[in-house]
């Protein structure tokens, strides 16, 4: 992975944890889930958490968020062996530093159309938050993304610091 | 000072083929202009629209691929973005802005030079903007329904401007093209307009200017231009027509004026002379050039110094012109007097006067002759009527001395009559007393011969008397009811002595169907046959004299009295002779025969005024017969003796209709007039053919005709009447004018039932009517006097009266008793008288009457007794041979009141 110089944000400030979100919530925006991901309408954008949580506050405080009509539920993943819990959630925001952890996570969703999000470097989540200087940045991992069946809008691609894998053959 | 070129002007001053140009030019520049303007408007809109829509196309392009930059506030990616515009030239600025307004990357054209960051400026104000440079453009960056920036776009108009510019160009090009053509098109096709109007303008020009009508305009189009050249010729046409007749027209009259026999002149008001005809200058010796440059003044020396003549002149209207005698003053100083007609001509408000000069010199010497003629005629005339009244006075008198002889001629031939008669009588008579008285044979004999020659002698009195009455016209019918018998027997009587002397035979014999008594004049038909019988004795020395009477008809009656004898008879070609006057059958000695010869023609007279004619059948040595014919002889079938009186009452005829013809209103009026007071109605005709269809039609009871009327005359109509069974039987008068000669008269005679001749008199018409119509018995009539004396002569009856009523008071025994005394005497002294004839017995016979009329006031007998007293005094042996005979009339008048009185007893 190579890092992607964004603005200048102060690391490890609250501002950041909002400019995640914002990442985040833009994340959401120029992602594509398969179909079966949201077998009914008007579901929710299941946003779990594992791991260290900064971003339930700064979501909850905004109101009425929504992309594409669903809006946003944030979980907080206590348990993390909970498979049902975890294949129910849409993104899944890793803010654990276990690898150990992290690994087993992920294995858990391997093939759920769920978008990963890690919070550093180096893990295994489709999009990856990179700080490069004053700036947060993100990679993306095409091919685990592929594998889940979800897609990310080249305009996010092109915005990525670093890109890998191979997306889906369309 | 420039010179203003108004355009209105000149177009109007221009030629139709510049106007027409100048029109089309104007419609198709016009035209090119505003269809290329709005053309260039609409595709400069279209362009800005294009180029709107393409940046607006751009900037929502970039707009859409800015999300994620403005999303991840990816400045880079937001300017990498941007710089794709570089690909459009036009675009020198763009902008990305976030939601909050914050520029997150912007793009610059290099080219441009210009760095100024397009403005966010179009807040609010739509999707684009023009500004002068520059169109601008933004378009909201939207992620998921939001807004979450803008995108700026700033572009030049260079692309715009040129493509206006291209279009621009464009069209000029194409308008001047378009322009160039249309000048060409105009050019060619006014002509389709232009070149007939300048043909008919040229032709037009021609005429007028060389006057030359026979020009015509050809005929292009069927359009209104070939229209207006065809009205165009036809016009010309008219004024061609018209030229010739003006021209023709003024030869007429420049000829008319040139070879007129009197001098025109055309003058102007002061007198100058404008125009001369060919005779002025004859007449005065001037030439024509000479005339037009003199005036009037010079050769009317009034006009010149006769002020009242020149005020005249000058106040000739066209409405008043005026006669003027003057006198004209020739070239050579010679000056002749003349008859100038002045008249004025207003022409185009100029007045002229024109003067027609007569040269009247020959007339004033006619004038002057004539003067002097009359005079001579005046003068003549009075002395003609000097003469004519000095005439007339020697006229008047011989009138009076004609008149007066005639009157004593009348009077004289009145007193003749009786004059003559008398003695003659008296010698008759005196001679027949002597044969009665003692005489030896050679007295006796003298007497014999006495009383012959007086006896002659008398009858050629009685002749001649009665021809100058005749020749008179003094002759007037006297109709009367005649019982014929009675008659014949009269007139058998006077010749029985000398018959028996003679040793002839003579025998009466009367034929035909004899009504009782008929109406005639009986004293003239006596005479007639006295002369007739007469004659025929004297021409007989042996065998005999018949008298043979034939009556025809029913309702009108011809008599035919023949008197035949056996005597030496009248050879062939002197038989016409006979009846002239004065001739006597050649052979004849007076002595032998006596005669003054007048008697046949007065005869022949008499049988004409009778409506009749005698006609002769002898040959010679074998007797005569003389045939007195008288026609349309009326019956009278009234038992009483009812004499026609010869009158003129008009109450006289009872009703009946007669038919006037006469072609002269006036002839038919006066007939009317004259029985106006009459029961006759007249119908009337004006001609021969409508007298016919009135007789088939009206049947009128009798007919009046005129002889010479148009349509058809008398004769022919009297000849259909006749001929026609149903108007046969109506009687026909004929009216002839009296210079008939006696021929004609025969003939005529022949035809009709009746001649009388013209001038018609009242009394004429009434004896014609008399003959043929009814008469009514009411009135008592007045009579002429003429008449009444040979009435009271004759008839001893008062004429129409009834004797019953008459003698009402009369008792019955006293006319027994006086028949009882007639008859005796009638048997006696009568019956004497008649067989001897002698006046003794007459006078006896009479004188025996005389008491009996005393005794019985019987009125008739009386005055019987008185005049047959009177005759035998006078000798009137004719009037008493007529009288007589009537003494058996009173005696069966009153046989016949006693009859009535005994009928009347026995009711």
């Amino acid at each position: 992975m190579t890092l992607v110089f964004a603005d200048a944000y102060a690391a490890g400030t609250s501002t950041e944890d909002k400019v995640k979100a914002g990442l985040i919530f833009n994340f959401i925006n120029f992602t594509r889930w398969p179909e079966h991901a949201f077998p009914l309408e008007n579901e929710r954008y299941i946003l779990c958490v594992a791991g260290e949580d900064h971003y339930s506050e700064i979501f909850d405080a905004i109101p009425d968020l929504s992309v594409r009509g669903r809006k946003l539920q944030l979980k907080h993943l206590e348990k993390l062996q909970d498979k049902s819990t975890i294949q129910s959630c849409h993104i899944l925001i890793v803010g654990l530093k276990n690898r150990t952890q992290v690994s087993q996570l992920l294995g858990q969703i391997k093939d759920s159309p769920v978008l990963t999000i890690g919070e550093s470097v180096p893990l295994d989540t489709m999009i990856t938050f990179v700080n490069k200087g004053n700036k947060v940045g993100f990679a993306i991992n095409r091919t685990r993304a592929a594998h889940s069946g979800i897609k990310f809008s080249s305009k996010m691609l092109r915005l990525a610091i670093e890109v890998t894998g191979r997306g889906p053959d369309a | 000072m420039l010179k203003h070129i108004n355009p209105a002007s000149w177009l109007a001053k221009a030629s139709i083929k510049s106007k027409l140009k100048v029109i089309i030019m104007t419609i198709s520049t016009t035209s090119i202009l505003m269809a290329g303007f709005s053309l260039a408007m609409s595709q400069g809109q279209a362009i800005r629209e294009n180029m709107v829509s393409e940046l607006l196309t751009i900037t929502r392009i970039i707009a859409d691929n800015s999300t994620s930059a403005i999303s991840f506030n990816d400045a880079e990616d937001a300017k990498a973005v941007l710089d794709t515009l570089k690909r459009k030239e036009s675009i020198v600025h763009a902008a990305v802005y976030d939601n909050q307004g914050v520029l997150l990357a912007s793009y610059v054209r290099s080219a441009s030079g210009a760095t100024t960051i397009p403005e966010n400026s179009l807040e609010g104000a739509g999707e684009f903007r023009f500004t002068d440079k520059h169109l601008e453009a933004q378009a909201p960056v939207i992620l998921d329904g939001r807004n979450i920036g803008n995108v700026r776009v700033r572009s030049d108009l260079n692309e715009l401007n040129d493509a206006l510019q291209q279009l621009f160009y464009t069209m000029i090009v194409i308008l001047f093209l378009a322009g160039f053509f249309a000048f060409l098109l105009a050019n060619a096709m006014q002509k389709i307009i232009s070149q007939p109007l300048l043909q008919l303008a040229n032709l037009t020009r021609q005429i007028s200017h060389k006057k030359d009508y026979t020009l015509r305009a050809e005929k292009h189009s069927s359009d209104e231009l070939g229209t207006l050249a065809d009205d165009f010729n036809e016009m010309i046409n008219q004024i061609e027509k018209r030229d010739r007749a003006l021209s023709e027209s003024e030869k007429r009259f420049q000829s008319l004026i040139e070879q007129a026999a009197d001098a025109i002149f055309v003058c102007a008001p002061d007198g100058g002379i404008l125009h001369a005809n060919a005779r002025a200058s004859s007449t005065l010796g001037y030439n024509n050039n000479e005339l037009m440059l003199m005036s009037m003044q010079d050769i009317d020396v009034n006009l010149a110094n006769n002020e009242t003549f020149s005020s005249d002149w000058q106040a000739l209207e066209p409405d008043r012109s005026f006669i003027y005698y003057s006198n004209h003053t020739r070239k050579d100083g010679g000056s002749f007097p003349v008859e100038i007609h002045y008249g004025a001509l207003d022409l185009g408000g100029k007045k002229l006067i024109l003067s027609f000069v007569r040269d009247i010199s020959d007339r004033k010497k006619a004038e002057v002759a004539l003067k002097k003629a009359n005079d001579e005629l005046e003068d003549k005339v009075e002395l003609r009527t000097r003469e004519l009244s000095d005439t007339n006075e020697e006229l008047l008198l011989a009138i009076e001395q004609a008149e007066n002889a005639s009157k004593v001629k009348s009077e004289f031939l009145a007193n003749m009559s009786h004059e003559i008669r008398t003695p003659m009588n008296a010698v008759i008579g005196f001679t027949e007393l002597l044969q009665q008285s003692q005489l030896d044979s050679k007295q006796q004999s003298y007497i014999h011969s006495i009383h012959l020659g007086a006896k002659g002698l008398m009858t050629i009195i009685d002749d001649v008397l009665d021809l100058s009455k005749l020749e008179a016209g003094r002759i007037s019918l006297e109709y009367e009811v005649v019982e014929l018998h009675q008659f014949i027997r009269g007139i058998e009587q006077v010749f029985s002595q000398t018959i028996k002397d003679k040793g002839l035979e003579f025998e009466v014999c009367i034929e035909g169907a004899l009504p009782g008594a008929l109406i005639f004049d009986q004293t003239r038909v006596r005479q007639v046959l006295v002369n007739l019988i007469g004659n025929a004795i004297k021409f007989t020395e042996k065998g005999f004299v018949n008298l043979n009477i034939l009556v025809t008809g029913r309702d009108r009656f011809t008599l035919e009295f023949a008197v035949s004898d056996s005597g030496i008879g009248i050879r062939e070609d002197q038989q016409k002779q006979v009846f002239e006057q004065f001739t006597q059958q050649e052979g004849q000695s007076t002595k032998r025969y006596g005669g003054t010869g007048l008697g046949l023609s007065i005869c022949t007279n008499l049988a004409h005024i009778m409506g009749g004619d005698i006609k002769l059948e002898s040959k010679e040595n074998h007797g005569s017969t003389f045939t007195l014919r008288l026609n349309n002889i009326k019956a009278s079938y009234t038992d009483e003796a009812d004499s026609q009186e010869q009158t003129t009452d008009d109450n006289l005829f009872a009703p009946a209709t007669v038919l006037l013809v006469d072609d002269i209103d006036v002839n038919r009026n006066l007939v009317k007039e004259q029985f106006a007071e009459s029961a006759l109605t007249f119908l009337e005709a004006k001609n021969g053919l409508q007298a016919v269809e009135a007789s088939k039609k009206h049947h009128p009871d009798l007919v009046l005709m005129d002889i010479r009327m148009p349509v058809m005359n008398g004769v022919e109509a009297n000849e259909r009447i006749k001929q026609d069974p149903e108007t046969q039987d109506i009687p026909v008068v004929a009216l002839t004018a009296s210079i008939v000669t006696s021929e004609s008269d025969a003939e005529l005679r022949s035809r009709f039932d009746l001649l009388v001749h013209k001038p018609i008199n009242k009394a004429d018409i009434t004896r014609a009517f008399a003959q043929f119509l009814p008469t009514s018995h009411s009135g008592v009539s007045s009579t002429p006097q003429s008449t009444l004396e040979a009435q009271a002569a004759l008839s001893p009856v008062p004429n129409g009266t009834d004797n019953s009523a008459l003698y009402a008071d009369v008792p019955t025994p006293h006319f027994q008793s006086l028949l009882k005394e007639l008859q005796r005497v009638r048997d006696g002294a009568y019956r004497k008288s008649v067989a001897s004839g002698m006046i003794n017995d007459i006078e006896d016979f009479a004188r025996e009457l005389a008491p009996l009329g005393l005794e019985f006031e019987h009125t008739p007998l009386v005055k019987f007794g008185e005049k047959l007293t009177y005759y035998a005094n006078i000798f009137d042996v004719g009037k008493i041979e007529i009288l007589l005979p009537t003494f058996d009339k009173i005696i069966s008048d009153i046989e016949a009141i006693i009859k009535q009185r005994e009928k009347e007893n026995v009711e």
